[in-house]
C-alpha cells in the first residue's frame, strides 16, 4: 500500500486559535463534571488480593449488562475499575471501546481516584479515536476510542463506564473473564424482552449457573480469576485459545445443545450468503472458458481454483456487516480483490457454473 | 552529510502576483483543479507487454510516470501516477492511501483505472473510503483509501487526484524523487505563493543527499523538475534515517537572505529564551547549595547535581500531567527551570534545562545544546529550519575540559550521551551567545559488553553451567529504559532473547538475577543458569561450537557485496567473550578456535584465542568496532572485514576420544 506524503502545514496562529475555539464548545458524549459514581467508589474499596500483588494492575470489578430489545438488538453497558500497581500497569488502565459503522457509543466516561485520593474525571482532551487505515491487506472501518486517564499512577484506581448500541446483526456476545491481569470480581448480565431465550457455551471453565435478577434478566458472576500468563510457557497454544470465556446467544442460536447452536448459526450465516454466489454472464463465460475441454472433475476444479488464486487479490474490505457477509460474486469478479469469504464466494459461483457443487466452510484459524 | 540549497527570490514574483489575483477572479472556474485535469495517457505497446524491467531487475513494480503539481496560490496539489505491476507483490500497489488533516484539506476528483496487459481497461468505480486515523479534540487525521480494480501481474495502474487545502495555509511541497520502486520518468511543478509568504518572504529549497545535483528549473512564476531513471529507495541494514539519504527536494518559505544570517538570528533568539528559562534563581541557588558541600570540586558538584536531577520524575517514562491535574495540584505551567524543580517533575528537555540552571546556581559553566536526534534526522545547517532540532543536552566546562551530559535520558551515566545524541548537530549556547555545533562521537571503550560462560560438558553432549553478562554504554541505556517503561519482566524477556538468539540451538537459559539495574554508573549485570545439549559424540569425534556466544549470531554486511548508502551502526562497541568448557574425561582436543588478528586498521578488529589445561578449555573472543558513521565508499573494507569475522566465528572445537567414557 502506498502512502502519499501527508500535508505539512504552516498554519497562521489565528487559524489554529479559531479551530480550537470551535471545538471547545463541543460537549459531545463525554458528560463532564460528574462525580465518581457510587459503584465506582464501592469498587475502589476492594483490597488488592495477595495473588495480584506482583501484577502490573488488578481488575477490581467489571460488570457487563446486555439489554436486548424486541428485535434482538443489544445495548451494552460496561462498568469497571482497575487499580494500577506498577508503572507499566498504566497501559492496562487505558479504557477503550471499539466501534464500527453500525454501532454507536452512547457514552464513555472515566474517573480516576488518584493515589492521593484526589478525584478526576477525564475531559474531551483525554479521549482519542484511532483507526487503522494503513494495513496493506485490510480496509477496516472499525475505530477504537481510547481514554488516557488523568492521574494514572501506581496506586490510582481508574474507573470507566461505557454504553454502546451494538450492531443489529450481532446477537451474541463473548464474556472474556480471564485476562492478562488478575480480576477480583466480574459479572455479566443479559436482560431479555419477553419471549426471547438465551443459550450459553463455556470454554476452559465449568459452566456457572446464573442468578435470575428479574423475569428475563440473568446474571453470572466470577470471583478471583487469576491472570493467564503464558510468557514463560514454551510451545503453547495461542493465548485466546486458553483463556476462559463464556459466550451468550440471544438470536437464532439461542437453543439448547451445542449441535443445535451450531446448526442455527449455520442457518443464520446462510441468510448472509444468500444470492452472493449468483453467477453473472461474465462469470459464467469465464468459468466455462476455464472448464472447456477439461477431461475430468479434478481438472475443472484445478483450473477454477487456480484462476481464483492467481487473479483475485487478497484484500479485506471490512465495514460493519462486511466483516461477516461476503460481497456479491459479480463485484468480486469485477474488482478482482476480496477476503477469504469473497474469494470463496467467487470460487463457489464459478464452480457452480461448471457443474461442481461447493459450500462455504467457515472456520477460525487463530484459536 | 549536508544538503545543497537553492533560493527563489520573491522580488521576481511579486509584480506577477498582482496580475494573477485579477485573473483569478475571472477565471476561477478554469483554475478549478478538476477541470484542469488532463486525460489519462494511453499505454504504449512496450508498456503493455513488459513483464520485467532490465533497469530494475526483480522489482515488484515500477513507476512508468509520476507527477506532482503544487499550486500554492490556489491551494491545491494534483498527483498523477502510472505504475506497472511486475509480480504478485506489486499488486499491493493497487491500494492507495492518502493521509490528510480533516478540516484543513480535502481530497477530491479521484480517478483511476487498471489496464490489463491485453489493453483491457477497467475503470475505478468503487467509492473511495475516508477512514479515521486519529481523532482527538481539535485534530483529526483521516486517510482516503481506494483500491484500483482487477489488478493482475502485468497490469498498469493509473490514478490521479487533487488535494485542496485551506487558503489560510502555505504548503511548500517536498518532492520525494526517490520512491519505493524504480521511477522511469517524473515531473514536478511548484507555483509558490510569494504574496502569502509576506513582504520579506523568500522561497528556498534544500536537496538531499549531499552532493547530488537535482536540477530544479526556475521560471518567473514556477519551479519545475523533470527526472528520469530514478532507482528505488535503498533498504539496506544500518542505514541513517531514510529522509536524510533519499533523493528529494524540500521547499520552505523564509524571510532570511542566507544561511549565515538565518542561524545567527536563530542563535540570538534561542539563547535569549534559554537564558530566561535556565536562570539560576535564588530558589535554585538554595536548592543547589543543598546538594553540594563547600569543599567539593567542580566535578563533584556537577555529579551530585546530576544524581539529583536524574532521579526526578521524567515524564518520558511516566506521563505528562493533564491541565486538570496541574490545576488540582496547584501546579503552575512550566515557564522556567525553577517551576520544574518545584514540581520535581519534567519532560526530558525541561530536566536538561533544570540541570543547566542548577549547575549555574552552583557556580559551574553549563550551557544547553538543542540538537537533532540522529535516529530521526541528520542536522543540516543548509536547511534553514529549527524544526530539525528537538532534544536538549547539557554542555559543561570544567577545568578547560568539555563534558557532555544527557540528564533528560534518565539512565545515562555522568558524561554519557544517548547514542541518538552523539555525532549530531544543533545550536549550542556558550559564553558569547550561541553557535552551531556538533556533538562528539562515542568511543568503543564506553560500550563494553562482557559475556562469560562456565560450562560443564558431559560425555553425551549435555551441558550445564552459568552465563554472566555485563552490559555497559548505549546498550545498557536502552535496556534500563525498557525496565523503567515496560517493567522488569520486559527487561528479563529482552535480555534472555538477546542471549538465546546467539547461543547454540537446544540451550535453555534461565535468568538467575540482575545487578545494578538502577546504578547507571555501573554496567548492567545479568546472571543466568544454562542447560541443554551441545550435540552428541559421533564415533570417536565430539564437535562443540567454538564460539558459544556467536554460534547463531547474524553478522551484518556479509550477504551484501555492494552498497551505495552510508552506514550508521548507532554507536561503536567492544565485546569481550570468555567461555570455559569443562570437558568430559577421555577426550583430547584436536582443534580449537584461534584466529590471528582479523584487523581493519583503525576501524575494527577481532581476536580469538583458546587454551587447554586439564580438561578445561578456555576460549576468548575480543571484538571491537571503532566507527559509528561510514560513507558508502568504505563498504568494501567493511564487507571484507565481516566476511572474515563470520568465518572466524564459525570455528568449532573438535574433541577426539582417547578412552571409553566413564560409565559406558
Amino acid at each position: 500500500m502506498r502512502n502519499c506524503t501527508p500535508l505539512r502545514i504552516i498554519a497562521p496562529t489565528a487559524f489554529v486559535f479559531m479551530s480550537v475555539m470551535a471545538h471547545a464548545a463541543h460537549g459531545g458524549i463525554f458528560n463532564h463534571d460528574l462525580p465518581v459514581p457510587d459503584w465506582g467508589l464501592e469498587a475502589a474499596k476492594t483490597h488488592t488480593p495477595d495473588y495480584a500483588r506482583d501484577s502490573p494492575a488488578v481488575l477490581l470489578s467489571d460488570e457487563y449488562v446486555e439489554t436486548i430489545d424486541s428485535e434482538g438488538r443489544a445495548v451494552e453497558r460496561e462498568r469497571y475499575a482497575i487499580r494500577i500497581l506498577q508503572p507499566e500497569g498504566r497501559r492496562q488502565a487505558e479504557c477503550a471501546v471499539s466501534y464500527d459503522v453500525d454501532e454507536k457509543i452512547n457514552y464513555f466516561r472515566e474517573w480516576t481516584i488518584g493515589a492521593d485520593e484526589k478525584q478526576y474525571q477525564a475531559k474531551d482532551t483525554d479521549f482519542v479515536d484511532k483507526g487503522d487505515p494503513n494495513d496493506s491487506v485490510m480496509l477496516m472501518a472499525e475505530k477504537t476510542r481510547i481514554v488516557h486517564p488523568p492521574a494514572a499512577d501506581p496506586g490510582a484506581i481508574v474507573i470507566c463506564e461505557t454504553e454502546e448500541l451494538l450492531p443489529p446483526y450481532e446477537q451474541e456476545q463473548q464474556w472474556n473473564f480471564q485476562l492478562t491481569i488478575p480480576a477480583v470480581y466480574q459479572a455479566f448480565e443479559v436482560d431479555l424482552p419477553a419471549g426471547r431465550n438465551y443459550s450459553t457455551a463455556w470454554h476452559r471453565h465449568e459452566p456457572i449457573p446464573p442468578v435470575q435478577v428479574s423475569p428475563g434478566h440473568w446474571r453470572w458472576e466470577v470471583k478471583d480469576m487469576k491472570a493467564l500468563d503464558l510468557r514463560d510457557v514454551k510451545a503453547t497454544l495461542e493465548w485466546r485459545a486458553l483463556a476462559a470465556r463464556m459466550s451468550v446467544q440471544w438470536g437464532m442460536a439461542a437453543v439448547d445443545g451445542a449441535d443445535n447452536q451450531w446448526r442455527q448459526l449455520g442457518l443464520e450465516y446462510a441468510t448472509l450468503e444468500a444470492h452472493r454466489t449468483d453467477a453473472t454472464p461474465e462469470i459464467t463465460a469465464e468459468a466455462q472458458s476455464l472448464a472447456a475441454g477439461a477431461p475430468d472433475f479434478y481438472t475443472k476444479l484445478k483450473r477454477v481454483t487456480e484462476y481464483i488464486q492467481k487473479n483475485v487479490q487478497y484484500f479485506v474490505v471490512e465495514r460493519g456487516i462486511g466483516g461477516w457477509q461476503p460481497h456479491y460474486a459479480s463485484d468480486i469478479f469485477r474488482n478482482r480483490y476480496g477476503d477469504c469469504k469473497d474469494k470463496t464466494t467467487l470460487l463457489i459461483s464459478m464452480l457452480q457454473v461448471v457443474g461442481i457443487h461447493a459450500d462455504y466452510y467457515y472456520c477460525v484459524i487463530t484459536v | 552529510m549536508t544538503d545543497s540549497v537553492g533560493t527563489f527570490p520573491a522580488v521576481q514574483l511579486r509584480p506577477r502576483r498582482g496580475l494573477q489575483l485579477c485573473a483569478l477572479l475571472l477565471l476561477a472556474s478554469w483554475f478549478a483543479p478538476g477541470v484542469a485535469l488532463a486525460q489519462f495517457q494511453n499505454p504504449t505497446p512496450d508498456e503493455l507487454k513488459m513483464t520485467s524491467d532490465p533497469q530494475a531487475p526483480g522489482a515488484a513494480a515500477v513507476y512508468l510516470y509520476r507527477e506532482e503539481k503544487t499550486d500554492d496560490p490556489h491551494s491545491f496539489v494534483t498527483i498523477y501516477e502510472r505504475v506497472k505491476v511486475l509480480t504478485e507483490k506489486g499488486k499491493s500497489l493497487a491500494t492507495v492511501s492518502i493521509p490528510y488533516e480533516k478540516g484543513m484539506a480535502k481530497i477530491s476528483r479521484i480517478e483511476g483505472r487498471t489496464i490489463h496487459a491485453d489493453g483491457t481497461v477497467i475503470p475505478l468505480t468503487a467509492k473511495p473510503d475516508d477512514l479515521v486515523s486519529v481523532k482527538e479534540k481539535g485534530f483529526q487525521e483521516d486517510t482516503i483509501v481506494f483500491t484500483l480494480p482487477s489488478v493482475e501481474v502485468g497490469s498498469i495502474l493509473e490514478y490521479r487526484l487533487t488535494i485542496r487545502y485551506d487558503d489560510n495555509w502555505l504548503i511548500p511541497p517536498t518532492w520525494d524523487i526517490q520512491q519505493a520502486y524504480y521511477v522511469h520518468k517524473a515531473h514536478y511543478e511548484f507555483d509558490p505563493d510569494m504574496v502569502g509568504a509576506g513582504e520579506k518572504g523568500r522561497l528556498m529549497w534544500g536537496t538531499t543527499p549531499a552532493g547530488l545535483n537535482i536540477p530544479v528549473v526556475t521560471s518567473p512564476n514556477k519551479l519545475t523538475l523533470d527526472v528520469a531513471d530514478i532507482p528505488a529507495t535503498p533498504d539496506d541494514d544500518s542505514m541513517p534515517p531514510l529522509n536524510t539519504i533519499r533523493e528529494r527536494v524540500e521547499f520552505y518559505y523564509t524571510s532570511e537572505i542566507n544561511g549565515a544570517e538565518y542561524w545567527k538570528n536563530q542563535c540570538i533568539f534561542w539563547s535569549k529564551g534559554m537564558e530566561g528559562f535556565a536562570n539560576p534563581s535564588a530558589g535554585l541557588k538554595s536548592a543547589a547549595a543543598g546538594m553540594i558541600a563547600p569543599g567539593d570540586t567542580d566535578e563533584q558538584k556537577a555529579r551530585k547535581i546530576y544524581d539529583v536531577v536524574t532521579k526526578l520524575e521524567n515524564t518520558m517514562f511516566t506521563r505528562e500531567k493533564s491541565k486538570q491535574e496541574q490545576k488540582k495540584e496547584k501546579l503552575k505551567e512550566i515557564r522556567k527551570a525553577e517551576d520544574v524543580w518545584k514540581d520535581q517533575s519534567g519532560t526530558p528537555n525541561q530536566i536538561a534545562l533544570l540541570y543547566v540552571a542548577l549547575a549555574r546556581a552552583a557556580g559551574l559553566k553549563a550551557w544547553p545544546m538543542w540538537l537533532a536526534p540522529r535516529d530521526e534526522r541528520i542536522f543540516s545547517p543548509l536547511h534553514f529550519s529549527i524544526d530539525q532540532l528537538s532534544d536538549f543536552i547539557v554542555v559543561l566546562e570544567i577545568d578547560g575540559k568539555t563534558i557532555y551530559l544527557d540528564p533528560g535520558q534518565k539512565v545515562c551515566g555522568f558524561g554519557q550521551l544517548a547514542w541518538q545524541h552523539t555525532l549530531t548537530g544543533g545550536m549550542q549556547m556558550n559564553e558569547g551567545g550561541a553557535k552551531l555545533a556538533v556533538t562528539p562521537a562515542d568511543t568503543y571503550k564506553n560500550n563494553l559488553t562482557v559475556r562469560a560462560a562456565e560450562l560443564t560438558v558431559d560425555p553425551q553432549g549435555g551441558v550445564t553451567g552459568t552465563v554472566h553478562i555485563e552490559i555497559g554504554g548505549a546498550e545498557a541505556v536502552e535496556l534500563r529504559q525498557v525496565a523503567i517503561e515496560d517493567g522488569p519482566d520486559e527487561l528479563k524477556k529482552k535480555t534472555i532473547e538477546a542471549v538465546l538468539d546467539d547461543v547454540p540451538d537446544g540451550m535453555q537459559i534461565d535468568l538467575d538475577h540482575f545487578d545494578h539495574v538502577d546504578d547507571y554508573e555501573s554496567r548492567l549485570v545479568a546472571e543466568f543458569k544454562v542447560s541443554g545439549s551441545l550435540g552428541a559424540p559421533a564415533g570417536k569425534y565430539f564437535i562443540l561450537p567454538g564460539l558459544f556466544f556467536e554460534t547463531r549470531a547474524k553478522h551484518p554486511f556479509v550477504a551484501q557485496a555492494k552498497r551505495t548508502t552510508p552506514i550508521d551502526v548507532h554507536f561503536p562497541r567492544l565485546d569481550k567473550d570468555m567461555v570455559t568448557y569443562h570437558l568430559p574425561d577421555g577426550y583430547t582436543v584436536e582443534g580449537t578456535p584461534k584466529t590471528d588478528d582479523v584487523n581493519w586498521p583503525g576501524s575494527a578488529m577481532l581476536k580469538i584465542d583458546s587454551g587447554m589445561q586439564n580438561n578445561v578449555l578456555n576460549v576468548t573472543r575480543l571484538f571491537a568496532r571503532n566507527y559509528t558513521l561510514l560513507n558508502a565508499d568504505t563498504y568494501p573494507a567493511l564487507h571484507d572485514f565481516y566476511l572474515k569475522l563470520a568465518q572466524a566465528d564459525q570455528q568449532q572445537i573438535v574433541l577426539t576420544r582417547t578412552a571409553a567414557p566413564k560409565g559406558n
